[in-house]
């Protein structure tokens, strides 16, 4: 094949534009967790060395004894109110954040998707808020919300409907045709497994 | 089996014949160059090229025609200068035993005899001052020789150091180097992002076909605006990158 046609090829199958599927979607998801998780624990390690070090606790140790009747290292609780409280916030605004002022998440970035309103354009700051609430929606019955993505004709997820957001490829996006034959191939051969298993059962049955 | 100063030999000869190719395409492609001549002239096949035809053990290769019979003279000449050379010495070991059997009996009673006992120990003296003198070497010889390698390591570590010092502040090499990194990490990512793409498909068809629901016959096509605007995104980062 020559350099010409491939090229060819490689525009004829060009996805850009298109509805980005579950996998593109859930490694970019994954890949933001790990951002998110590794920046609040870097986080809350440097805080805690900083107290340490510049030897604050002793005074935070009488602030939280007279203002709550407990030391700072007792009041396990409030701790973990705050680390929680503190850990949402920064969630929420990351994405909030990136979806509003970029339209993709480093994740996002990376697997080369982009999240559009229904018109094409970046999402305004309420759309980006509200598709955060539309996220712990979709998390709501089991995840049925995100899993909606593999059965909707447009590939929008719960969060995509709530914000009539949509989720596209974001370069000149193309299937690995080496990648994607062997998988047809192994599926195909597993189907055949499975009607065969399926047919067998069902003579089993009638006699 | 070949003597060892057969095989320095061959080294030696192999060395210099090697050398003298290499030097002989380089010059034609020199001349080449300074003919203004873009095309690399083509070169002779030098020993590296031929060893793949050349089975171990066999000392002869199929360039035996092309090379000029005087060539051939010389390599021929070289090795019996060093057959000759071989030769001598182990006649000359030969005969030093020889004259030291021969010469040991009769020369016995002069050597013990009483008259010449201050002249004999005056020899054994100067006998055992040599042997001393020797060891002495020796021993100079084993620091010096522990002492040189050392410095030698040392030596070939500093110039290898300097150079890839001086490698990695080339400003030229560096942006090799960073150009062929960046390019590395793009064709991974790419390599990633065609893989997910795969099996975006791959996936939903799965799923579609265990919840028994009809495949996909093409995919979900965005509106047209919406393609658009992406591309015409594209055409505006280009020429501001531009």
């Amino acid at each position: 094949m020559r350099t010409s046609d491939v090229e060819e090829l490689k525009n004829a199958i060009n996805l850009k534009g298109h509805y980005a599927g579950f996998t593109s979607r859930s490694i970019a998801f994954i890949f933001d967790l790990v951002i998110i998780s590794v920046t609040i624990m870097f986080t809350s390690w440097l805080i805690s060395a900083s107290l340490e070090t510049l030897h604050i606790k002793p005074f935070l140790n009488v602030i939280f004894y007279n203002l709550f009747g407990k030391s700072f290292d007792e009041s396990i609780f409030f701790r973990s109110i705050t680390t929680s409280f503190v850990s949402l916030i920064f969630v929420i605004s990351y994405f909030v954040f990136f979806w509003f002022t970029v339209g993709q998440t480093p994740g996002k970035a990376l697997v080369g998707i982009r999240i559009v309103t229904i018109e094409g354009n970046r999402l305004p700051f309420w759309k980006a808020v509200l598709r955060y609430f539309g996220y712990i929606i979709s998390g709501l019955f089991l995840g049925l919300g995100f899993f909606w993505i593999l059965v909707d004709d447009k590939r929008m997820g719960w969060h995509d409907k709530i914000a009539n957001t949509f989720v596209v490829y974001a370069w000149d996006a193309r299937p690995d045709e080496t990648f994607l034959a062997k998988a047809t191939k192994e599926l195909s051969a597993r189907h055949k497994l499975i009607e065969n298993f399926t047919i067998e059962q069902k003579n089993g049955d009638n006699t | 089996m070949p003597s060892s100063l057969r095989s320095i030999t061959r080294l030696l000869i192999g060395s210099v014949l090697l050398g003298k190719d290499g030097l002989e395409n380089k010059i034609k492609e020199w001349d080449y160059y300074a003919q203004g001549s873009d095309s690399v002239p083509e070169q002779e096949p030098t020993f590296d090229d031929e060893e793949n035809n050349v089975s171990p053990g066999i000392e002869f290769n199929t360039r035996l025609d092309e090379r000029s019979d005087l060539s051939y003279l010389l390599i021929g000449l070289a090795f019996k200068l060093q057959e000759n050379i071989d030769n001598g010495v182990r006649k000359a070991e030969k005969m030093s035993g020889n004259v030291e059997n021969l010469a040991k009996p009769i020369l016995k009673p002069i050597y013990s005899s009483r008259f010449l006992k201050p002249f004999r120990t005056g020899f054994d003296n100067l006998v055992a001052r040599g042997e001393a003198e020797v060891n002495r070497l020796v021993k100079e010889g084993q620091t010096e020789d522990a002492y040189s390698r050392t410095l030698a390591k040392e030596a070939f570590h500093e110039r290898l150091d300097s150079s890839l010092d001086y490698l990695a502040s080339e400003p030229k090499i560096e942006e090799l180097i960073q150009s062929q990194s960046v390019s590395i990490l793009d064709e991974i990512i790419e390599e990633v992002r065609e893989r997910t793409v795969s099996a975006d498909y791959l996936i939903e068809d799965f799923l579609r076909m265990i919840f028994r629901r009809p495949l996909r016959a093409e995919l979900p096509t965005p509106p047209l605006e919406l393609k658009r605007l992406l591309i015409t995104t594209r055409i505006v980062k280009r020429r501001g990158t531009n």
